[in-house]
């Protein structure tokens, strides 16, 4: 019998991809994977924009333990629980023993948790606790479970990993329904709660969607990445009740705040797009490596493609995993 | 029968394969030869070497024209250093007609602008393709070749404007990604039953090999899995020269003939002609292309002038 490598426990990666993170942003060498002195450090960017993580194995009584406690950049509790398929049975269970401790905690002092346990302190308990949920791979029969916890506030992360340039990087994907682009088109950050604000945002993706029926959308609770045209990207990013939008690529940013706004922004983007159109710049140059293992593995379609099925124009087209695999014949 | 009549004969026939997609009974049979210019995702430079393979086939009498189908994000006339003040979008919203449109330039190639930073020219209305192929089947000028510049990705618009075309060059980049967009492209275009050849060119290659290996990869996965022949048009080499060319805005085979990139786009414009002449539309006439018989791969410099043969 032939067997891959066996991949370490998600909590472990983790932590690893934690320490990495710490050590890069202070300039360091990033530590060995297998040392497992460090403590958590607070920035975890790569599981979500603006996550702090600053408790690690949080008891809260008996049986019940968050792998990763910290906050999201809303102030929300945050819980990471990371697993293998096999501890995935327990999972919801757990889950909503959770759900239920800060129910309940949040009808008590404030004073009184802190004292019981510091991290509770640094938290917006009133906002409900949020879930993100770190795994190699996860049973269909378990998704399927946790689509029906749909009171809960899931995140769903799945690890991969892959290599670019012989070295092994990790690297997390959001799974659908979870991935906050349910149906590809879902421009607005969850956590951007102002309605004026949602408002003014989904007139600004509705002129964005007249440049790019098709937008590439990633991004998680607070941010959404944007690409238009294979090309043009920008970022959309909610701090609180306001929402800042940035082209990285040119420096420009704007807080949103009028339909005066939304034309400067489209004046912008459509800018940028002529210049790289005119200078002939090539596209995503920086993500071609990681894009292109992600179509490897099927989990996404070719941008802007049409459908197979006949009728009208327009859709999507699929490559298989053969296709993908042939211009990658090493 | 005039170079009008043939127009006239030919262009409504296009149009009315904008409207639906394929349909076999408007295969073409006298008229201009119809060239579809496309890319899988944006950047390759596909408006740069549609605007220059134009100035090439331009004959001393017969002109070539460009139509912008980069509707909304147009910018072909800003390669030949036009300034409109008319765009599709003033004959769509009827202050202008076609002829009104049509930018001439000083190298052979006339434009019709698509209407630069318009974003409502992204999605036409059907009916405005409509009108659109009503009005180019009667205005269109005296042209040679009709080179339509279509927007990068694969739009609905896009393929209903490639699919109207008898031959689509697609022009992509030695990345990977550009060569997985440009076969989705084609895969999308084999579904839709396109029957039209299909050729591809490669620009910004770093060497011949390069080029030749960015090509046969798209060609050998098109056979093998849509059991289809895509020809070879050519290479173009990344080339300093032509940053120079664009800032000018004078199309570089006209401001630096004896660059890298002109000769590879001379032996592309040649493989293109030969490529013309089989289809039903071709007439003969002279062009300024050098009638050499020269494979567009044996000839081109590139930057690091490697020339391999990878197969």
């Amino acid at each position: 019998m032939i067997s891959g490598p066996i991949p370490p426990h998600p909590r472990l990666v983790v932590e690893g991809l934690l320490r990495f993170h710490r050590s890069r942003k202070q300039g360091e060498a990033a530590p060995p994977a297998e040392d497992p002195g460090l403590p958590v450090p607070s920035g975890a960017d790569f599981l979500e924009e603006g996550l702090e993580l600053f408790e690690q194995d949080l008891v809260l009584e008996e049986g019940l333990a968050i792998d990763f406690f910290g906050k999201d950049a809303g102030g929300a509790p945050v819980a990471v629980l990371a697993s293998e398929e096999e501890e995935q049975d327990e999972l919801p269970l757990r889950l909503l023993d959770l759900d239920a401790w800060f129910r309940r905690g949040r009808t008590l002092p404030r004073g009184l948790l802190a004292q019981a346990c510091p991290a509770l302190a640094k938290v917006e308990l009133g906002h409900g606790l949020r879930f993100v949920l770190v795994a190699h791979s996860y049973e269909s029969r378990f998704l399927e479970r946790l689509q029906g916890l749909d009171a809960l506030d899931l995140t769903v992360l799945e690890f991969g990993r892959l290599r670019v340039r012989g070295e092994g990087l990790w690297f997390l994907r959001a799974l659908p329904p979870w991935d906050g682009d349910r149906d590809g088109r879902r421009p607005l950050p969850e956590g951007l709660a102002d309605e004026d604000m949602r408002g003014l945002v989904a007139r600004l993706m509705d002129r964005v969607h007249e440049i790019d029926p098709r937008p590439v959308i990633q991004g998680d609770r607070y941010h959404r990445e944007i690409w238009l045209r294979g090309g043009v990207h920008f970022r959309v990013e909610v701090d609180g009740a306001s929402v800042e939008i940035r082209i990285p690529e040119k420096g420009q940013h704007w807080i949103l705040g009028d339909e005066g706004d939304i034309d400067r922004i489209l004046d912008a983007l459509l800018r940028v797009e002529l210049e790289r159109e005119a200078l002939g710049v090539p596209s995503r140059d920086g993500d071609a490596e990681w894009e292109s293992p992600r179509r490897k593995n099927g989990s996404l379609s070719t941008r802007s493609e049409d459908s197979g099925s006949g009728g009208t124009l327009g859709g999507r087209v699929h490559l298989s995993e053969e296709e993908m695999a042939a211009f990658f014949p090493d | 029968m005039s170079l009008q009549d043939l127009l006239q004969g030919r262009m409504p026939r296009i149009f009315d394969r904008l409207r639906g997609g394929r349909d076999p009974s408007l295969r073409l049979g006298k008229g201009i030869p119809t060239i579809g210019v496309a890319s899988g995702k944006g950047g390759t430079g596909k408006t740069f070497c549609t605007v220059n393979l134009g100035v090439l086939l331009a004959g001393e009498r017969e002109r070539v024209t460009v139509l912008d189908a980069d509707l909304g994000l147009g910018n072909a006339h800003l390669l030949l250093g036009l300034r409109p003040t008319k765009n599709l979008q003033d004959f769509l919203e009827e202050r202008s007609g076609l002829r009104e449109l049509l930018q001439v330039s000083k190298y052979g190639v006339d434009v019709l602008p698509g209407g630069s930073g318009i974003s409502r020219l992204c999605q036409l209305e059907d009916v405005e393709m409509r009108r659109l192929a009503r009005s180019l089947s009667g205005e269109l000028p005296r042209a040679r070749t009709l080179l339509v510049d279509s927007a990068a990705g694969i739009s609905p618009q896009t393929l209903k404007f490639l699919i109207a075309a008898d031959l689509v060059l697609l022009v992509v980049t030695p990345e990977v990604t550009s060569l997985t967009d440009a076969y989705a492209m084609i895969k999308c275009l084999h579904l839709r039953g396109m029957e039209s050849r299909i050729a591809v060119l490669v620009n910004r290659a770093d060497d011949e090999g390069q080029a030749l290996e960015a090509m046969h990869r798209v060609q050998e996965v098109a056979k093998r899995f849509l059991d289809l022949h895509v020809e070879g048009c050519g290479w173009v080499p990344e080339d300093p020269a032509v940053r120079g060319a664009l800032a000018s805005r004078i199309p570089i085979v006209v401001r630096a003939p004896h660059a890298p990139a002109s000769r590879g786009l001379r032996l592309c414009a040649q493989r293109l002609e030969e490529m013309l002449i089989g289809l039903p539309a071709r007439r003969t006439f002279p062009s300024r292309v050098p009638g050499r018989s020269a494979s567009a791969f044996s000839e081109t410099g590139g930057r690091g002038g490697r020339r391999r043969r990878t197969r």
